[in-house]
């Protein structure tokens, strides 16, 4: 408890103690304030500290989501079981046959966090559906390279082989965009 | 094949951007070769009979030969705008098989067939910036002078975050407000007892 009152956390807690909601909005500024300042520094040194400032923090991110100057968004993206962290124009590939055809654009819905250089918005597990958007293309559907699944048994004539090709689909991210201000 | 298996990235499946502006299908030419009489090409000729000018139509960027030739079994050769060459036997195989390879074809973006273990690929893999030991750590850290009478500071844990969000709706006006209505009912049993 000494250490706790010690260490003096300033206002971690805040984010966590409104109301439960979706979507989490953290700005990378990490504010745990920890000691109190050093008493003598050196001129040249001077001690700035981290202002959580919640509200302010938020009406920056609405300001940068407005205005498009959040620069390059990524996004971790829920697929077919697995989670994908995305940015505009890379490549997922996935091992299943999605249903969409060649060439098609998809809206890939399940978001489960979406980020730029300052900010990023944290799902619960999800965040809400069309606040951002990831849209991708598919490039490419065609099957793995042969794999074998071989049971052998000595000495009995137990020889099972069997070759598999799976169905795999080529994703290209073209777009990550958040639509709507965050509350 | 199998055993001098390559190891290859998925950005060679996507040459020149592929899918950024427009999709560009990769194959370029299909030359199926059959024999007009062998009983091994007679699922090949039922598909060229029933579905080939078809498939020709859909794909207009994709170019079609048919080669016949005699006394040979059937074989599909695909040409991709890489340059890389597949040869698919059709030996012995239904119209509704030989359909379903030339979809796989169609759908191919012609690599070498390999391994590809990495099922991501990215040109800006990191946004924020890469961890290193000194990112979420406080900068008056470096100004630390050794030896110290307390512990170094560290975050808060898992429980303490808990423990701190329980103090606080029990504390605040309306803490009530945060539970629902079942919540509330197996609450007040506790504090009554188990009964």
């Amino acid at each position: 408890d000494s250490l706790l009152q010690e260490m003096n956390i300033s206002k971690l807690g805040r984010l966590f103690l409104t109301q439960p909601k979706q979507c989490l909005a953290v700005p990378n500024s990490r504010f745990i304030r920890t000691f109190p300042p050093p008493r003598s520094l050196p001129q040249h040194q001077s001690v700035v500290e981290e202002s959580d400032g919640g509200k302010e923090n938020l009406k920056k991110i609405n300001e940068q989501i407005l205005c498009k100057e959040t620069g390059r968004l990524f996004s971790v993206v829920y697929m077919r079981g697995k989670q994908h962290k995305v940015t505009s124009g890379d490549l997922i590939k996935i091992l299943n046959d999605i249903g969409a055809p060649l060439g098609s654009k998809i809206v890939l819905d399940k978001v489960l966090c979406v980020g730029g250089q300052d900010f990023t918005l944290l799902g619960r597990p999800l965040l809400p559906q069309g606040l951002a958007r990831v849209e991708a293309t598919v490039i490419e559907r065609a099957l793995n390279r042969t794999k074998i699944s071989q049971q052998f048994r000595k000495r009995r004539n137990f020889n099972k082989l069997r070759f598999t090709r799976e169905q795999y689909t080529l994703l290209r991210i073209n777009d990550i965009n958040i639509t709507n201000k965050v509350d | 094949r199998g055993l001098m298996l390559s190891k290859t990235f998925i950005s060679q499946n996507a040459l020149m951007n592929n899918g950024i502006g427009r999709y560009v299908p990769q194959l370029a030419r299909v030359t199926i070769k059959f024999c007009k009489e062998h009983g091994s090409s007679q699922g090949v000729r039922r598909y060229i009979e029933e579905e080939i000018v078809d498939f020709a139509r859909k794909n207009p960027a994709t170019v079609v030969y048919l080669k016949p030739r005699r006394h040979r079994s059937p074989v599909l050769v695909a040409e991709f705008l890489n340059g890389q060459t597949y040869y698919q036997s059709l030996h012995m195989l239904g119209s509704d098989t030989v359909s379903g390879f030339m979809e796989i074809y169609r759908g191919h973006s012609g690599v070498v067939y390999s391994e590809q273990g990495k099922y991501t690929y990215s040109d800006h893999p990191s946004i924020q910036g890469y961890w290193n030991p000194t990112t979420n750590k406080e900068p008056a850290s470096a100004l630390y002078k050794f030896p110290r009478h307390t512990s170094l500071p560290q975050e808060p844990t898992a429980t303490e975050m808990l423990q701190q969000l329980f103090n606080s709706q029990q504390n605040s006006d309306g803490g009530a407000e945060h539970f629902s209505q079942g919540e509330k009912d197996r609450l007040e049993t506790r504090k009554q007892g188990e009964s």
